[in-house]
């Protein structure tokens, strides 16, 4: 018997796809930052960039972990919002449309609390209002 | 977008049996009223191709015979007006199944998932005849309500990446059907069938594969949502591998 199957790039034949595809990528982004973050600081560390090789490589490790701060910086941002919406799903009491948006709602308020919190903790520099 | 008497073309992927590869063939005919692609296939049939060969029943929706991919799309060629669908109509036989004959194909393996799943009941406390029915409260029957409405159309493996690549995945309809039966108040949380269930949703022919695309609550013509059920088995089948890993801790199986 003749098997229809799903054509090859069937990922490209409707948006929902693309979308799925793009959300699933954020994982080895946020991964590939991590990796090339861990390279930096552990060379740093044993004073691997300060030798003739570590010159000429840390540039280019440093532009690709600038880069990948940014692209990072996005996929987590969509990393966590589809899975904030995706844990509205799961849950096993059945909820209503309604109270699903707002739980989903209600998670992103938290995390961006939560994250301004951590930040601060870390004595990086944002504008808040003077204390 | 089709007028009334204007020409509509159909192009229906044909295969016959012992043949490698399929083939296409267009039909040229008139639109009329609410034609939808069902009723051009039977005047296909009726009028120019008595060999073409499809599934239908009901014509309205509620037997789910007549699943066929429209434009890439799985869907119910019954409820698909050709007025709403781009032209040439583009007519195929569902995805990630075996194909019979032209758009016949063997949906055998998705119903074997279905019956893997074991979608009955098995009440721990029996109810003779004399002691009358089963009881439940109109909260309780509206927690299977939603899953209860799937007709078996598998559009839903259709649009399934994941089952399109691996078998052992236990799709989404099947999915669905565990969930009504897993919530049903009629059967005992602790029945010996519930978690035989779970074991099967739990195994590597279960529901783990499901990556939550959701395309399948998208295709699904009863809004069934197969992918928000298949995300709350997920959490059930962690509680159930987490029990019997207790359970086996504290040595009573």
């Amino acid at each position: 018997m003749s098997l229809s199957t799903f054509p090859p790039f069937w990922w490209t034949k409707n948006i929902r796809y693309a979308l799925y595809l793009i959300r699933e990528l954020t994982g080895p982004l946020i991964v590939g930052y991590f990796i090339i973050f861990l390279i930096l600081m552990t060379g740093e560390s044993l004073s691997i960039w300060d030798s003739e090789i570590g010159e000429a490589v840390a540039p280019f490790l440093f532009c690709t972990l600038y880069g990948f701060t940014i692209v990072g910086f996005f996929a987590s941002l969509i990393h966590s919002v589809t899975w904030f919406w995706a844990t509205t799903k799961a849950s096993p009491i059945p909820l209503s449309k309604p109270f699903q948006f707002f739980l989903f709602f209600s998670s992103i308020f938290a995390w961006i609390i939560f994250s301004l919190f951590v930040i601060r903790a870390l004595h990086l520099y944002i504008p808040l209002a003077s204390h | 977008m089709a007028t009334n008497g204007e020409k509509v073309l159909m192009r229906v992927t044909r295969y016959t049996p012992g043949e490698a590869m399929q083939f296409h063939k267009t039909y040229e005919l008139k639109f009329y009223g609410e034609m939808t692609v069902l009723d051009a296939l039977n005047e296909i049939k009726d009028t120019q191709d008595g060999t073409l060969t499809y599934r239908y029943s009901c014509r309205m929706g509620i037997c789910g015979s007549c699943g066929m991919m429209v434009n890439g799309k799985p869907v119910l060629t019954c409820q698909t007006n050709i007025k709403d669908v781009t032209h040439p109509v583009r007519v195929e036989p569902l995805r990630n199944f075996p194909v019979i004959k032209d758009l016949v194909v063997d949906l055998g393996d998705a119903f074997e998932k279905m019956r893997s799943v074991m979608p009955y009941m098995a009440p721990v406390k029996k109810r003779l005849i004399e002691e009358g029915e089963y009881p439940q409260t109109p909260a309780q029957r509206e927690k299977l309500d939603q899953t209860s409405q799937c007709i078996k159309c598998m559009l839903c493996y259709s649009a399934c990446p994941v089952y399109g690549m691996n078998k052992n995945f236990v799709g989404p309809a099947a999915g669905a059907l565990a969930y009504r039966y897993n919530v049903d108040s009629r059967d005992s949380n602790d029945s010996a069938q519930k978690n035989k269930r779970m074991d099967v949703l739990s195994s590597e022919k279960g529901i783990w594969g499901c990556s939550f695309i959701g395309e399948c609550s998208t295709v699904c013509p009863k809004r069934v949502d197969p992918a928000g059920a298949l995300q709350r088995l997920k959490v059930m089948g962690a509680l159930h591998l987490g029990k019997k890993a207790a359970q086996k801790l504290i040595g009573k199986e």
